[in-house]
């Protein structure tokens, strides 16, 4: 079968591999329908988590349909439509039962290396690094789900491939964001980074009753999409001072949760940009915290911040003055989807959550590079370049139907 | 009034008659670090040797599962009793009902054929994983077999992965 595979840094090619097979009693093979690119995907591509092999094979947010179903399955058929959640839960360990599914004590393969890193290992996730497990990811023709019961969810008749295939990954990681960051009604809220993650942080934060939102970015396209689809209210950080104009909004206070949704390779206006890159070209800092450190310094005395945005190790001038002092509560997490994406859906077929408009740009799975190419650069207006295995290089289908107008809600 | 660069070497140089001390206090600094060097690590290594067959250290799993369910649960009997005798094993029932604690350890020092703890540790993750949930998933294999040494690297970390970490 095609997949996208990981050749080096920042080389990428689509290669014939072997298709996968049932390893495990409680397997399902999925043949991937949709696969998106992620903003975490970028971090293995450039090399900054360094536990990828030649061949491997990338992506982690999808959906497909059954086609193989493992003796020990008990709630999936040949022919279900399904949306997998990208972390693999086995539902049974006490963190599963406890809603906490990214940390699922019996799906990392590799536990050994990221306890060293962390201290304990997260569970494990498809198609990024031996470090998470050494599952392939769905960029491929077709995919291996091991605990299937427990980490796919049948998608509704009425909720279409486009708008379900966020369900993976990205609503509920935005969702977890605004739930686990104390979103009440009336809060102020404000959301670092309008990639899908941001948005649907946004989305969250308005759905859980915050009174006002912000969302955070500097791409013109970016912010557009969040004011229209998300319903927001948006600063552009790099025409204003983001501080300023919080602090403005909300009274003098801040804002009572924030949500950093950029993660390890963050971007800013100012000369500490600068810094961190040289930082972290250098090996001196693993991961860039631009966001995380603005959100710290921006939120209100008391109040939370919420670190969605990926980060794989050491950060400098972490700000944990302002942690004590402010009295903050700081938290993150990976994606605990199986927790999330049941209501998600329900609440995507009652039409209050969008994700159409995030698809961009569709390829082919012969066109991996270069859908990494326009959503690294953002080129083109690239939110999301998502791949159909089923299309063909120059495929006469539409490309993107967020931009074709048949995204917008 | 704006600062020149001239005020800044000016400041900022040392002066001849400082110098010497300077250099007596990196000296002494760097004898200070290579004596604590070499006191730790020595520790730090003989601990880490001593912890494979360790009479003190018991590496410990909880199982989201009863004492009850545990005991007679003869996977755990048959893994234990397929590491030999010189594994020793006790169930503790966790606290808050988070389930059963199963530690385990290797009574005599240097025992022959005695498992380490890397065997040990996988053993009890694999119980742990086959109690809980019925199998102990496995990876997907590599999908080529092109070597880089990069990749070379990757696949020594996790041949040994299964076994290492924290118990």
């Amino acid at each position: 079968m095609k997949a996208v595979c990981w050749q080096g840094v920042n080389k990428l090619s689509t290669e014939t591999v072997p298709d996968p097979e049932i390893r495990n009693d409680q397997d399902v093979i999925v043949k991937v329908g949709l696969s998106t690119t992620c903003g975490s995907d970028l971090h293995l591509i450039g090399g900054y988590i360094p536990a990828m092999e030649a061949g491997d094979v990338l992506g982690h947010e999808f959906l497909g349909e059954v086609v193989e179903v493992g003796p020990g399955v008990g709630r999936h058929k040949v022919g279900d439509r399904v949306v997998v959640a990208s972390f693999i839960g086995c539902g049974r360990c006490w963190y599963c039962e406890n809603d906490l599914w990214s940390l699922c004590d019996n799906t990392n393969t590799n536990p050994g290396i990221t306890s060293v890193a962390y201290g304990y290992e997260p569970g494990g996730i498809f198609g990024y690094s031996h470090a998470m497990g050494g599952f392939r990811g769905s960029h491929a023709e077709y995919i291996r789900v091991p605990f299937a019961d427990y980490g796919a969810f049948p998608v509704p008749p009425e909720v279409d491939d486009h708008s379900a295939l966020f369900v993976s990954d990205s609503v509920p990681t935005g969702w977890m964001g605004a739930d686990l960051g104390g979103v009440r009604p009336g809060d102020v809220v404000a959301v670092w980074g309008c990639g899908a993650v941001g948005q649907m942080a946004a989305r969250a934060a308005i759905l859980l009753g915050a009174e006002r939102v912000f969302s955070i970015d500097r791409i013109p396209e970016r912010l557009a999409m969040t004011e229209r689809h998300i319903g927001s209210e948006v600063i552009d950080y790099s025409s204003t001072d983001v501080g300023a104009e919080l602090r403005e909004h909300t009274g003098g206070r801040g804002p009572d949760v924030c949500i950093e949704a950029v993660g390890m390779e963050a971007h800013s206006a100012g000369p500490h940009h600068v810094y961190d890159q040289v930082k972290q070209q250098l090996r001196l800092q693993s991961d860039r915290p631009t966001a995380v450190r603005e959100a710290i310094h921006a939120c209100r005395k008391g109040g939370t911040v919420f670190v969605l945005g990926v980060f794989g190790g050491l950060v400098d001038k972490f700000p944990l003055g302002a942690v004590i002092n402010k009295g903050l509560t700081v938290r993150g997490a990976q994606q605990h989807g199986q927790r999330y994406i049941p209501m998600l859906l329900d609440r995507i077929a009652g039409g209050e959550i969008s994700t159409r408009h995030l698809v961009t740009h569709e390829l082919s799975l012969d066109e991996g590079a270069k859908g990494y190419e326009l959503f690294k650069h953002k080129e083109d207006g690239c939110v999301r370049a998502v791949f159909d295995p089923s299309r063909v290089v120059g495929d006469p289908r539409a490309t993107g139907v967020g931009r074709s107008g048949t995204g917008y809600a | 009034m704006a600062r020149t660069s001239a005020d800044t070497v000016r400041h900022t140089r040392p002066t001849r008659g400082r110098r010497p001390l300077r250099t007596g206090a990196f000296l002494a600094a760097g004898v200070a670090v290579g004596r604590a060097v070499a006191k730790t690590v020595p520790k730090m290594l003989a601990a880490r040797r001593a912890t494979p067959h360790g009479d003190a250290t018991w590496l410990v799993v909880t199982v989201n599962a009863t004492p009850d369910v545990v005991t007679a649960d003869q996977r755990l009997s048959d893994a234990v009793a397929d590491l030999g005798t010189a594994v020793e094993t006790r169930l503790t029932p966790a606290p808050g009902g988070r389930g059963t604690e199963i530690a385990a350890r290797v009574q005599r020092t240097g025992t022959a054929g005695a498992p380490s703890a890397n065997d040990l540790r996988l053993v009890l993750r694999q119980v742990k994983s086959q109690i809980e949930t019925g199998e102990v998933v496995r990876p997907d294999p590599p999908t080529t077999g092109r070597r880089t040494p990069g990749g070379a690297l990757v696949r020594a970390a996790t041949r040994r992965a299964g076994g290492e970490g924290r118990l």
